[in-house]
């Protein structure tokens, strides 16, 4: 009996670990780590640019390019939009666009601009076509930095 | 071999719990504070903050607060004062300020972070006493139970969502490292990152088969991850192929999931034990005057 409990304390953890994945699923502290879970023939990259087309670094911004995406995907996937193989409906990309520049602060970024000016919510896609790697640029959102 | 092997040894000293510990908090307490730090609203309510108003943490003032309980917390849980409560408390804010970032729409996955001080909370509530050997051993071993089921279920996921496709279809793993280099490039502003991209991604291309193979390994280990939970000995060495995982994915894609790599480092190899360990013999081999064992910090 006493090697049982023993056993079954070696195990206990990630069973109610499984247990809340299984009853919660994606729901923080529980989660599959789902990361990286497939490689389709697309990948995405966003960034802001001024209007001459120079790229404003996230770091002037207090943000990171992984949490833009993170954020497009998680704005997409909350509203009911598809997204992948730029395939998106250019409405939702200018939705989720606003609500992505709504939540950072380019107030640093004013300072070497005027706030009139315009800034963009640009993406890259990759995809592979045939053997070699295409990549296509798209504004999805144009704002005021003001 | 065996040396090494033996020095391993079975059993979690309070100075291996101790070292655990620090490198939990060096890592722990920064990304609390830069969380709390950040966010001031919740936009997208997920998880706890669907039925919990979560925005009232982010305000100025009780954010501050948090912040201290927190620097307070970590202390007394470093000096072991009730650790069973704090552990829970930890749980708790750990809980509270990643679901905040979560409902940002960034998911850090930092699950198993907080996972664990549940772990180690339920390690001290199964234990009637302070000093019992299996409390010495649950509170460890219980958290590598959370981080060896995050592997497997991360090797479960992949083999869920795209079966033996997700090592056949390799090769548009060319398309995430471009992806993953050019975020560096974004953030800093340094085009060096699109030129190291560029040669990544050429390199990755011409070696298919060495892709097959490395995916194929990777998945291996993620789904026998379990394994190092048998016992201390089977985490070390589990452990360290997890960390020569880590480091290639690293180098090859340019990401580093701080929330699952380092709890695994700091459970599985132990690395300021290990460190202080190795200075301790590099000193005694230098000064050629053997420790006598009451003054031996590390035995």
């Amino acid at each position: 009996m006493i090697s049982i409990i023993k056993y079954f304390r070696r195990v206990l953890l990630l069973l109610i670990y499984v247990l809340g994945v299984l009853a919660l699923g994606e729901t923080h502290p529980f989660s599959q780590y789902p990361m990286y879970n497939s490689f389709p023939n697309w990948s995405y990259v966003f960034f802001f640019t001024d209007k001459n087309q120079n790229l404003i670094p996230c770091n002037h911004i207090g943000t990171t390019g992984g949490e833009l995406a993170h954020k497009f995907y998680s704005i997409m996937e909350n509203s009911g939009y598809s997204y992948g193989y730029e395939q998106e409906d250019p409405n939702h990309l200018k939705e989720v666009g606003a609500i992505i520049v709504d939540q950072l602060d380019f107030k640093a970024v004013i300072n070497n601009n005027i706030p009139e000016d315009s800034a963009h919510l640009v993406r890259i896609c990759y995809k592979f076509k045939g053997d070699s790697i295409k990549s296509s640029k798209q504004i999805i959102y144009a704002f005021s930095l003001e | 071999m065996r040396f090494l092997w033996n020095k391993i040894g079975c059993h979690y000293s309070r100075k291996e719990w101790f070292c655990m510990k620090l490198a939990l908090m060096v890592l722990w307490m920064p990304l609390i504070v830069s969380t709390l730090t950040k966010y001031d609203s919740i936009p997208l309510s997920v998880g706890i903050c669907k039925v919990f108003p979560c925005d009232i943490f982010i305000h100025n003032g009780v954010s501050d607060f948090f912040i201290l309980t927190t620097l307070f917390v970590a202390v007394l849980y470093l000096l072991e004062w009730k650790t069973r409560w704090l552990t829970i408390i930890m749980f708790l804010i750990s809980l509270l300020t990643f679901s905040v970032e979560e409902s940002n729409g960034v998911l850090e996955r930092r699950g198993l972070l907080t996972f664990i001080f549940f772990a180690q909370f339920l390690a001290y509530s199964l234990s009637r006493r302070k000093a019992s050997k299996h409390l010495a051993q649950n509170r460890v071993q219980f958290s590598i139970q959370i981080i060896a089921v995050g592997y497997t279920l991360s090797a479960f996921s992949k083999l869920y969502n795209s079966g033996i496709y997700w090592v056949l279809d390799g090769k548009n793993m060319a398309l995430q490292i471009l992806k993953s280099f050019h975020y560096q490039y974004i953030d800093l502003g340094n085009a060096e990152y699109l030129r190291q991209a560029n040669i990544m991604a050429g390199t990755f291309i011409k070696n298919e088969n060495l892709i097959y193979i490395a995916l194929a390994c990777a998945l291996i280990i993620e789904a026998f991850a379990l394994i190092s939970i048998l016992n201390k000995k089977t985490a070390f060495v589990y452990g360290t192929l997890l960390l020569l995982m880590h480091a290639g994915i690293a180098h090859v894609m340019a990401i580093n999931i701080t929330a699952i790599v380092y709890p695994m480092i700091i459970f599985m190899l132990n690395p300021i034990y290990l460190a202080g360990k190795f200075l301790l013999s590099a000193y005694k081999y230098a000064t050629n005057r053997p420790f006598e064992r009451k003054t031996d910090a590390f035995n």
